[in-house]
């Protein structure tokens, strides 16, 4: 049977109307619920699916204070704001004055306790590694084995570049994978962004790299 | 001049400058192309307090800027801008709105430019150049005067380097309008000088007409207090990394809703450019339909911890799983730095 694109378009969209939990619907996945897609459909429900996201992570914006004022402005102040007028004015805690006379007395030893995280990360130095391969060799090892375990840790190295240009994870001995404890992956495209992890990244750095 | 020494006359700087005013030096000024005058150097304290965010978003104008922002990730630089508004009345209130596109590099411009005018509050506290904390620069930037002038939409500015001190080299430069103060162009450049973003006004108007302005309203943000107990206040055990990337410090911890989902995110500074590390409130619902269980998804259920980084213009981003907990964090680091601070909070 062939596809039929209007009818594919017009049942992702029936998903989408369908309500859907916190009052917004996800959008269907690509070809859910059609059967088979054809590679323009698959587009066209992707691009849309990103808008749907990216509309759904917008806040709602309520009417401007200056509006409720000219629509009925003989009305008295709400409620909450001479709640707050009424409330007492609360003096800075103590642990405040504590703090300050602490970073006044010794900023130096305040800065290096709150900041000790900030201090730089040192890199073994590269002699380290000229003496490690000289008790190796000391020790009366084989050099034929370093040059196999080389040629073994080049090989390793190459292939992790070229699975690393596809966007795998990185499997690179000693590196990502094995210092943290989470799989670092790079993809390619932002597209796999959240949309608050994108606004913060946009309005930090630009617009992304167009894909292709 | 030492640092303690830089941190005090700083302080002393923003103390006095109220009082005092400014006192630039007068040049001659010879054409639009930036001009030599005598004595640059490291700048007087007091024009610190000048470039604060606060100052600059007390200053009432209305003006028309081109906005440009490259990334140097990939084998050729790519390099997006667009032409924005801005109005302010200097008491506050503010509307920036993307007006059109420059040369058509962004991938989706009508996207864009919608979620643009959405983001207009986190636009306006943490894109442009400007001094976001007075202690933390003092410790971490240099503020030179270049002892140059240049014509910004017709009018005459002040050139200045602020270029940071410790960890990862970056600098701005920043061309300061000599009679309001208000930068009118900064320009972004990393440690091998590649230009990273540019702010250029092409147009400045200090006494707009402001009616009919249609003004950005804040979003609710509940503001958590730092001093406090943040597990008390957050009501479970928020990840807090240990190793952040030199010079920044924690300055904010903020509730923010977006949909369904609530987050913390916790605002890091290093005096100028901003760092969010940001998590989910669990537990975190997972989600069907299109991008689910695809790289750092937030929702996959039941998958490896797995983090997903990538650049996004002069920035980066990070985004994962990672002990049940949907995490991302973003700034202009190194992506190590980036990565470290993750694990940092893990551990």
């Amino acid at each position: 049977m062939p596809h039929d694109c209007r009818e594919s378009r017009r049942r992702w969209l029936e998903r989408l109307a369908a309500p859907g939990a916190g009052g917004f619907p996800a959008p269907p996945a690509p070809g859910e619920g059609v059967g088979d897609t054809c590679p323009a459909c698959a587009a066209w429900e992707r691009r849309n699916g990103r808008l749907v996201r990216a509309l759904a992570s917008l806040s709602r914006l309520s009417a401007p204070p200056a509006l409720a004022e000219r629509v009925f402005p003989a009305a008295p102040a709400p409620a909450a704001i001479r709640a707050i007028r009424a409330l007492d004015r609360l003096s800075a805690p103590a642990v405040l004055d504590r703090l300050v006379t602490e970073e006044l007395a010794a900023p130096a030893a305040a800065r290096s306790e709150r900041f000790v995280g900030n201090l730089p990360r040192l890199a073994a130095p590269f002699r380290l590694e000229g003496r490690v391969r000289g008790r190796l060799v000391a020790a009366g090892r084989p050099l034929r084995w370093a040059a196999a375990i080389a040629l073994l840790a080049a090989a390793g190295v190459l292939a992790w570049a070229g699975l690393a240009r596809r966007g795998t994870p990185d499997a690179r001995p000693g590196s990502a994978f094995e210092r943290y404890s989470f799989v670092v992956e790079r993809p390619a495209s932002a597209d796999v962004l959240d949309p608050f992890a994108r606004a913060l990244a946009e309005t930090l750095g630009g617009s992304p790299r167009r894909e292709g | 001049m030492t640092r303690p020494l830089r941190l005090v006359a700083v302080l002393l700087g923003s103390l006095l400058a109220g009082a005092c005013g400014e006192g630039s030096a007068t040049v001659e000024f010879r054409s639009e192309n930036a001009v030599a005058t005598s004595g640059p150097g490291l700048a007087a304290p007091s024009v610190v307090p000048r470039v604060t965010q606060h100052a600059q978003l007390a200053i009432r104008h209305y003006g028309r800027r081109v906005v440009e922002s490259c990334d140097w990730s990939g084998d050729t630089p790519h390099t997006t801008r667009f032409r924005e508004d801005i109005t302010s009345d200097g008491e506050g209130r503010y509307a920036i709105e993307p007006i059109e596109e420059i040369e058509g590099a962004i991938p989706d411009w009508p996207l864009f430019r919608l979620m643009q005018l959405a983001r207009q509050g986190m636009v306006h506290r943490y894109r442009d150049a400007a001094v976001r904390d007075t202690m933390l620069f003092a410790a971490n930037w240099q503020l030179t005067d270049l002892g140059l002038q240049s014509m910004i939409a017709g009018r005459r500015c002040d050139l200045y380097a602020m270029s940071r001190t410790v960890g990862t080299a970056r600098s701005y430069t920043l061309s300061i309008d000599q009679e309001t103060g208000l930068i009118l162009r900064y320009a972004e450049k990393d440690s091998l000088g590649r230009l990273l973003s540019r702010v250029e006004y092409e147009s400045v108007d200090y006494d707009p007409d402001l009616g009919g302005v249609v003004w950005y309203e804040e979003d609710e943000r509940e503001q958590l207090d730092l001093q406090g107990d943040l597990a008390a206040q957050l009501g479970f055990v928020p990840l807090l990394p240990d190793l952040v990337p030199l010079g920044y410090a924690l300055r904010q911890a903020q509730q923010v809703e977006v949909g369904d989902e609530r987050w913390l995110n916790l605002v890091y500074s290093d005096g100028v450019d901003t760092l969010f590390f940001v998590q989910s409130f669990p537990p975190l619902a997972p989600r069907q339909g299109a991008g689910a269980g695809g790289p750092g998804d937030l929702h996959a259920a039941g998958a490896s911890d797995r983090v997903a980084i990538l650049p996004i213009g002069s920035a980066r981003a990070a985004q994962g799983r990672v002990s049940g907990r949907g995490i991302i964090a973003v700034g202009k680091v190194a992506e190590a730095e980036l990565l470290d601070l993750i694990e940092s909070a893990l551990n």
